[in-house]
Formats: structure tokens, sequence, C-alpha cells
């Protein structure tokens, strides 16, 4: 069951669309919906006379900021009638994506705009925050496109299905989207058959793990023919008419910054229909 | 959702509880049951790698024999527990399976139950079973410690939650046993040094989050620095019949450990846990 949604405000074009989908999942699932605008004070540095500058007012003016820029969803929020709240989250020592990944544990899905069109500088920021509510909420993100509304009620879901961990959270995640779609597709990209792959008829077992949940599925195995898998996986969500897309959302570790991995980060950049990741 | 498929992962030796729990959650969730009995590979035999000739073979006969008889004893109990039930049920045996392939089961089922990870670690076996499905297949795993004989399963219910991203999981995944529970404790140990962060008020924002599912929580907000003794004394005191806690690994090679407050948890506390990597 899905009754808490999360949006992150990010002060990019992206913020209305994301919030026109929020809204629409909100209204239909229906979930309360906390829109939250999380942003990073900047620390006070201590000058060379060891004086510490009053920051005092340059904090309230951030704030005065940070606060119009989100009261001007409030009026789009109250029109619809849903339950919500709309706040800031402001932090001394995290950086505006940390922040959106610690409130998002509060909330059943995070909800934000795929960086797929815009500013170079936004879609940057996009990618950063969704490196960080992959990764470090623990909770799924529903990566919806720039330019096309969310369609409710789901005619027909796709899931990308590899037997890995990722892939596995994604669909447990995805199990109460997947509920409301009158049929879904489970799709291998050309899978190794047989004992050490996926089995003599791959998404078979997950089929019927599906299946069980109520859910009508029907599995089949796409070819690959040399070209990226994300662009596969897009292509046949476009021929099927496919209104969401599941699917594992991998990284590779660098420290403390996260990639996305080949895959996430291609699909992320050429959504055009919403995707939910899970890591 | 409630999970509507659950594998219970038995191997030589477990102990009845498991299964008996496994089958009250099937019943209540009207799921499917699947036990998978996990043969004990020959390279776990002691000595198995130093026989030759005549002797090998004799190993190899009594090795088979002792198979074939454990999995029928274990399979007795799986049908005498499953005949005429509400549920449906199917046995598997995984005997000889890679590593992925065994994950496979977790991995296509809502719910896996398991044993406790402290108890199955053998001198050939470093790393549990439980272990390797907790870590390894990204499902939400019930571990069940050996010889529980609660009546009870999830009736009043203790999370630990320290606000970090496993903690996260665990009370997503535990949301079917949390919305059935008559009370739901969230303890939360605001001096202890913990891997996630608290907001301003330990525990408010996820009650919040827990009550608009439903579900009656209570804030239990406790003195202590070390937060997993503070759960081990809560769930005496409060006669809790499951624990939901998120776990952390420790990197191990290219496997994971149960962290070591993690580890000391599972071993003291006698309830059922769920648990989320």
């Amino acid at each position: 069951m899905i009754r808490d949604l999360f949006m992150p405000l990010t002060g990019t074009p992206g913020d209305t669309p994301a919030l026109a989908a929020a809204l629409v999942l909100a209204n239909a699932l229906p979930a309360h919906l906390s829109v939250v605008q999380p942003f990073a004070m900047p620390a006070p540095t201590i000058e060379p006379w060891g004086m510490a500058p009053d920051i005092t007012e340059l904090y309230a003016e951030l704030r005065g900021e940070a606060r119009a820029y989100s009261e001007r969803f409030r009026g789009r929020l109250e029109q619809e009638g849903v339950s919500f709240d709309l706040r800031l989250a402001e932090s001394l020592f995290m950086e505006a994506p940390e922040v959106a990944a610690l409130q998002a544990r509060y909330a059943d899905l995070g909800v934000m705009v795929a960086p797929v069109n815009g500013e170079p500088r936004d879609r940057a920021a996009l990618r950063r925050l969704f490196g960080a509510l992959l990764f470090d909420s623990g909770r799924p993100v529903l990566a919806v496109p720039p330019d096309r509304p969310i369609e409710w009620p789901i005619r027909r879901a796709m899931v990308a299905w590899m037997p890995t961990r990722e892939a596995t959270r994604a669909l447990h995640d995805a199990l109460p989207l997947l509920a409301h779609a009158a049929a879904v597709d489970v799709v291998t990209v050309e899978p190794e058959r047989g004992e050490f792959g996926l089995g003599d008829w791959p998404g078979a077992d997950i089929g019927a793990h599906l299946a069980r949940h109520g859910v009508r599925v029907e599995t089949m195995t796409l070819p690959r023919q040399d070209q990226a898998i994300a662009g596969v996986l897009l292509r046949h969500a476009a021929e099927r008419g496919a209104q969401l897309l599941v699917a594992g959302g991998y990284g590779h570790s660098r420290f403390r910054e996260w990639m996305l991995g080949g895959v996430t980060g291609e699909l992320l950049g050429a959504a055009h229909v919403p995707i939910l990741f899970a890591h | 959702m409630v999970p509507k498929d659950i594998v219970v992962f038995l191997e030589p030796g477990a102990d009845a509880a498991r299964l008996a729990c496994a089958a009250v959650l099937a019943k209540r969730w009207q799921a499917h049951l699947i036990a998978t009995y996990v043969v004990r590979p020959i390279e776990g035999m002691p000595y198995a790698g130093y026989m030759v000739g005549r002797a090998l073979e004799a190993f190899l006969e009594t090795y088979t024999a002792q198979v074939a008889h454990d999995v029928a004893e274990a399979r007795a109990v799986f049908d005498r527990l499953t005949e005429r039930r509400s549920f449906t049920s199917e046995w598997r045996v995984s005997d000889n399976e890679t590593p992925d392939e065994l994950m496979l089961h977790a991995r296509h089922a809502s719910l896996a139950v398991l044993g406790p990870p402290a108890a199955q670690r053998t001198n050939d076996a470093p790393l549990s079973l439980s272990e390797r499905v907790l870590f390894g297949s990204g499902s939400p795993c019930l571990l069940v410690p050996d010889g529980w004989r609660g009546d009870t399963l999830g009736r009043r219910v203790a999370v630990g939650w320290n606000g970090s991203c496993q903690a996260t999981r665990a009370i997503a995944a535990a949301m079917p046993f949390l919305v059935e529970a008559e009370s739901v404790d969230l303890v939360v140990v605001p001096q202890a040094e913990a891997p996630g962060t608290y907001g301003t008020d330990p525990g408010v924002s996820m009650a919040g989050h827990l009550s608009r599912h439903g579900v009656t929580v209570a804030v239990d907000a406790r003195a202590g620095t070390d937060a997993g003794v503070v759960l081990v004394e809560r769930c005496a005191e409060l006669g809790a019949d499951l624990l939901v806690m998120g776990v952390v690994g420790r990197a191990r090679i290219s496997e994971l450990l149960l962290g070591g407050a993690t580890r000391t948890i599972l071993r003291q506390v006698p309830i059922p846990v769920l648990v989320a990597a």
C-alpha cells in the first residue's frame, strides 16, 4: 500500500511536472503528499582576525527565499484537495540531496522529475538528487518524464527483470503500483538461459510470484542486437504503450561519491515513461 | 502488500519452529508456502578432501544415504504440517545450487523465513545461509530463533528505529505485520551512536508515516548509549513477539557478514526478528 508520497523541490523547472505527477498519484492512490524543500545553509567561516561574521541576517534571507519559492506551489496543492504538507528542511552540515534522502525515509515512494532535458546544471542537480534518493533513502524513486503527464489508471506496466538483488527490491517496492495495472509485461533482455542463467523460461518464476499477487503477467524476452539495453527497454515500453517501467537501480561506489550504473543512468536520461527504481 | 508467497529455508537439523512460523503466516495471509531444503554440500563434510579409492566410494555412499534420509525426514515434517490446509504449498530441494540460484528462491518470494544466523555458523561455512540470503537476495527476511514456541507472531511488535536506510527498508517490509499488530512500539535511542540521523524529534516523523498506514504506534524514546542493549531489554519488557530492525553488514572480501552490534542483538533476542539489509 502506498499511503505516503514524498516530493523534494529542487528549484529547477522540473518541479512543476514532478508536482503534477505526484498530485495525480496522491489523488489516485490516495496518498498523503509531503512536498519538502531541502536546502543547505552555508556554514559560518571564521575570518583571519578570529571573528565570526554575523550571519543571522544572511540565514534569515536564505530562509525567506526558500520559503518564498516553496510557497509558490501551495496554491496548486490546495487546489487539488489532497492531504499534504509543504515545508523546508534545512541543514548546516549536509547538502540538499542528502537532506532529501533523509526526508524520503518517512514516505513510501519518492517522486522526482527525470533529467531528460533542460539546462546542464539543472540536469546535474537532478542526477545528484536521484543518486541520493536511490542509494541513501532506502525507498523507491519514481522518475517521471518532464514533458509528459503521468497517466492513471495504468493500463500496462513493464518490469525490466534481472535475477538480482536490486531488481528484486524494485519489484517488491513496485507491487502496490503494479496491483493497479491492468496488465504487466515482465521483460528480460537477451537473458542467459539454462542452468546458470535465468532458467529455460526467463521470467517464468517471477511471473508466478506476481501472479500470486493478482497481477496479470506476460513474460517476454527481447533480443539485444548489439544495442544499449536501456534503449531496448524504452523502445519496448513505447511500442507496448506502457505507462510505468520498473527497474533495479545500480551504482558503482567511489568513496562516498555514487555514480550511476550504465543502464540506470541511460534509462534516467531518456525516460519518456515514469520509471520506478530501487536499490 | 500482504505477502503472497513465503519461502522457508531449511537445512539439516533445522528447528521445527521455523516451518511452523512460516505456516502460520501462510495461513494468515493465504499465501503460497514454499519450503526450500538446502542440502549440506559435500565440501562441507569433514575430511571430504582426503578420501581416495574405496574410502571415497564408501564416503559418497554414506553421504548420499544421509542426504536422502535427512530430506525424507524433513519432507515428512513438511507434509504433516501442510496436509489439508487452507493455503497451497510446495517442496523444493536445493542440491548443489550456485549461490545465485539459491538466492532466486528468495527473490521470487515476498518473504524469506530463515533460522538464527549465529547457530548456523560452522567451522567449514563461516557465512551462514541466513546471512547470505539476508544480504544477497534483496528480499525481507524473518529470522526465527530455534525453539521459538510463541503462540502469537506479530501481536506486540517492537521496532528498532535509528534513522538508517536499512531500518527504513525493514519497516517498509514489516508493514503487513504492523498494520495487523495490537501494539507497535517505535523504540528510539537518541543518545546512541547511530548510522542514521534522527530529525529534531526522534521517531516522530516515522510515527507519522506509520500512522498514515493506519498503524497504532507509540514512540518509545529510551535513554542509553547502546541501542542494541536497549532494544533487547525493551523486547523483554514489552513481551514483544516480533522485533523489526535494519541490519548492517561488514564487508568480508566479497561478501557481507553481520555487523557486530547486529549480531549481538540477534544472538540475544529470543523472539522472531524481521530484518532488511
